[in-house]
């Protein structure tokens, strides 16, 4: 969350507004072509997402054909998967691995979400036994997103892998047109039965 | 003899403190500060919230959390009007100094049980930041989820490089996805704490 140029949790400044207008386009205003998805339209949606997916891999083609050099990704998985199996599909892809997102609970009881993770897993459980729950193991942990950076056209060809639901570059400055790269959110919550995939 | 039969005992009573102090300095590696609870007033804020920090001076690092985050019924659907118009809640946690060099939020580990959340951390000290991440936050993307009263918390990590003192923000906001990334469009303050607390 940015407000450039001031404190961004506090005053609403001018780029908030211009945000707030521009924020109508949705996570796919960057998507030159094609209808615009709204986030909200994708939850439990399978047609608009695979709109927005859509878009997110012309634009990989797109980045691709012009030889770009590594792009800055978010991989949304099909399914949870065990942090080892996650391991396999970061191999497969050629991915950078920055960090990955994961599901905690116990069996299919989904307790909550850690995020962002880059550190060993071995440090997030100690983390989390010791805030959230002593019985947590690394077993409560199922992988649902990646981030990190691949070439346009590693990810191009990833578009036949079945763990991978979409790879999208539209958090990296060249397609952003921001000043720093970022990670767009992933999509994994838009599935209507993320709680049990 | 005397001093022979006294050593021993001298040696036990000295092993003893020492190990004494040893599980004490253990004990105390990890402690929590007091808490902070308001009850907010925008429509998209939780009806109550509560906040602390926890600190290992072993591996300087810090937990943040807002827990005991509740949502009434009428608020949940307040947040499902909103998620129609792809406005979102998003509770943060922040330095309020963006050029503070004495923490840095660990852009790795965050946790919450909120529904659908979408982690981000900034370093906002100017155009590029200042190397120093100095906001975390959570976005709700799946207000539908909300249980009403029910309790949720969310946790975010700092490394610590030195204790001469900083203080942090609660804040509530609503946001809006805004190329990649959920921008506030409006915020409400809950309270700030200083670290130390001791």
């Amino acid at each position: 969350m940015v407000v450039t140029g001031m404190r961004n949790t506090r005053g609403v400044s001018v780029i908030a507004v211009a945000a707030m207008l521009l924020g109508s386009y949705g996570l796919s205003a960057f998507a030159n072509d094609g209808p615009k998805v709204m986030y909200h339209e994708m939850v439990g949606n399978a047609t608009a997402r695979d709109r927005y997916v859509a878009d997110a891999w012309s634009r990989l083609e797109q980045l691709e054909a012009e030889q770009e050099e590594a792009v800055q990704v978010t991989v949304t998985l099909q399914r949870s998967v065990s942090p080892e199996d996650a391991d396999k599909i970061v191999e497969e892809l050629g991915l950078k691995l920055h960090a990955w997102e994961a599901m905690v609970g116990k069996g299919t009881v989904h307790r909550g979400t850690v995020g962002r993770i880059s550190d060993d897993v071995a440090d997030v459980i100690r983390r989390l036994q010791r805030d959230v729950d002593p019985n947590l193991t690394t077993n409560d942990i199922r992988v649902v997103a990646l981030f990190g950076t691949i070439d346009p056209s590693d990810a191009v060809r990833a578009r036949k892998n079945e763990d991978v639901l979409s790879i999208d570059p539209t958090g990296d400055k060249r397609v952003s047109g921001k000043e720093k790269s970022r990670f767009a959110p992933h999509l994994f919550w838009t599935f209507a039965d993320y709680y049990n995939r | 003899m005397e001093l022979a039969r006294s050593w021993p005992v001298k040696l036990v009573v000295l092993t003893l403190a020492i190990l004494l102090v040893g599980s004490v300095k253990a004990l105390a590696a990890y402690t929590y500060s007091p808490i902070s609870t308001t009850n907010p007033q925008e429509s998209y804020s939780p009806d109550t919230i509560s906040g602390r920090m926890g600190y290992d001076d072993r591996d300087l690092e810090l937990m943040t959390q807002a827990f005991n985050m509740k949502w009434s019924l009428t608020r949940i659907n307040n947040l499902r009007n909103y998620q129609a118009k792809d406005q979102y809640y998003t509770i943060d946690i922040s330095v309020n100094n963006d050029y503070d060099t004495t923490v840095s939020a660990y852009t790795s580990t965050h946790y919450t049980d909120l529904p659908g959340p979408i982690f981000d951390t900034d370093d906002d000290g100017g155009l590029l930041g200042n190397g120093y991440v100095d906001e975390t936050e959570v976005t709700v993307t799946r207000p539908d989820r909300l249980q009403a009263l029910q309790a949720y918390q969310f946790i975010s990590y700092w490394g610590v490089f030195d204790t001469s003192g900083t203080t942090f923000e609660w804040n509530s906001q609503l946001s809006e996805p805004f190329l990649g990334e959920y921008n506030a469009v409006d915020y409400e303050f809950h309270f700030e704490k200083t670290f130390p607390w001791w």
